[in-house]
């Protein structure tokens, strides 16, 4: 049984936009979303979409932390032509 | 030609910052409509990797994509198929939507608005110094995993999580003062 303490962490280590790549190169779920039940997964889902839609707000050129991720994987920087 | 077309015809053409653009158009209404796979897959990761593919997909010169926000339904269809492969490779079929969904609209997400983007750095301003420090480095960091951050601010893996935990709780609270709700909250 998961206490609200260590579910309230496990969904909050899931909400960061990292993820690692596997062998064959797929990104792949971090170890907290696969702790997560199905349920919690959709509140997750909730979670991410609250703080991407922040992340984009507040952001100068309207760029989530996924947004960046990916351009970050691309090699693309904001001062990149 | 729709403003997101043009910015995606950009991208083809070789402006990388075009497709930086096309992305904080499209991000959102494609994790919205990922909501039914939510139980079934990391849908993070299936944003990414459909936005991967869209950029290899603007570098294909043999590629044409036609239609109104022709380059967001496509990421799309794109994103949705890529979330059923997944979840069979995680052995996760039994959670997945029945097949035949009917496509959900797909309108670009508007700009972000000025007023709303000073009420929460306002509220940002006003976090408790820890809880603001790994808030601020979650924010910044895309590429980086927590572990890692924790480590720069000197906190252990999980007192970095509990201080994000309680800056989400005051930003909640500051901004709800402030009459304002975000999308499925924080």
């Amino acid at each position: 049984m998961t206490s609200q303490r260590e579910q309230e962490s496990l969904l909050e280590a899931a909400v960061t936009p990292y993820r690692e790549r596997d062998r064959e190169g797929r990104l792949v779920p971090l170890p907290a979303w696969w702790d997560l039940s199905p349920e919690a997964r959709e509140e997750l889902f909730s979670r991410q979409l609250g703080r991407r839609a922040l992340e984009r707000a507040i952001d100068p050129d309207g760029q989530s932390a996924t947004v960046r991720a990916v351009l970050a994987r691309l090699g693309i920087s904001a001062s990149t032509p | 030609m729709t403003a997101l077309d043009s910015t995606f015809l950009q991208a083809r053409a070789g402006d990388r910052m075009a497709f930086a653009r096309w992305m904080g158009g499209v991000e959102l209404p494609l994790r919205r409509a990922l909501r039914p796979f939510a139980r079934a897959v990391d849908v993070e990761a299936v944003v990414q990797e459909a936005l991967l593919r869209m950029w290899l997909l603007s570098r294909d010169r043999r590629r044409e994509l036609t239609g109104e926000n022709a380059s967001l339904r496509f990421a799309l269809g794109l994103a949705r198929n890529l979330a059923r492969a997944e979840a069979r490779r995680l052995g996760h079929e039994r959670l997945l939507p029945p097949e035949g969904l009917p496509e959900p609209s797909v309108d670009p997400e508007p700009p972000p608005d000025p007023a709303l983007r000073k009420a929460i750095l306002g509220c940002l301003e006003r976090l408790a110094k820890k809880p603001a420090q790994a808030f601020a480095a979650r924010l910044r960091a895309g590429l980086s995993a927590d572990a890692v951050l924790a480590s720069q601010l000197g906190m252990t893996l999980n007192t970095f999580l509990q201080n994000i935990v309680r800056a989400r709780k005051q930003l909640a609270t500051c901004l709800a003062r402030k009459g304002i709700s975000l999308e499925n909250g924080l």
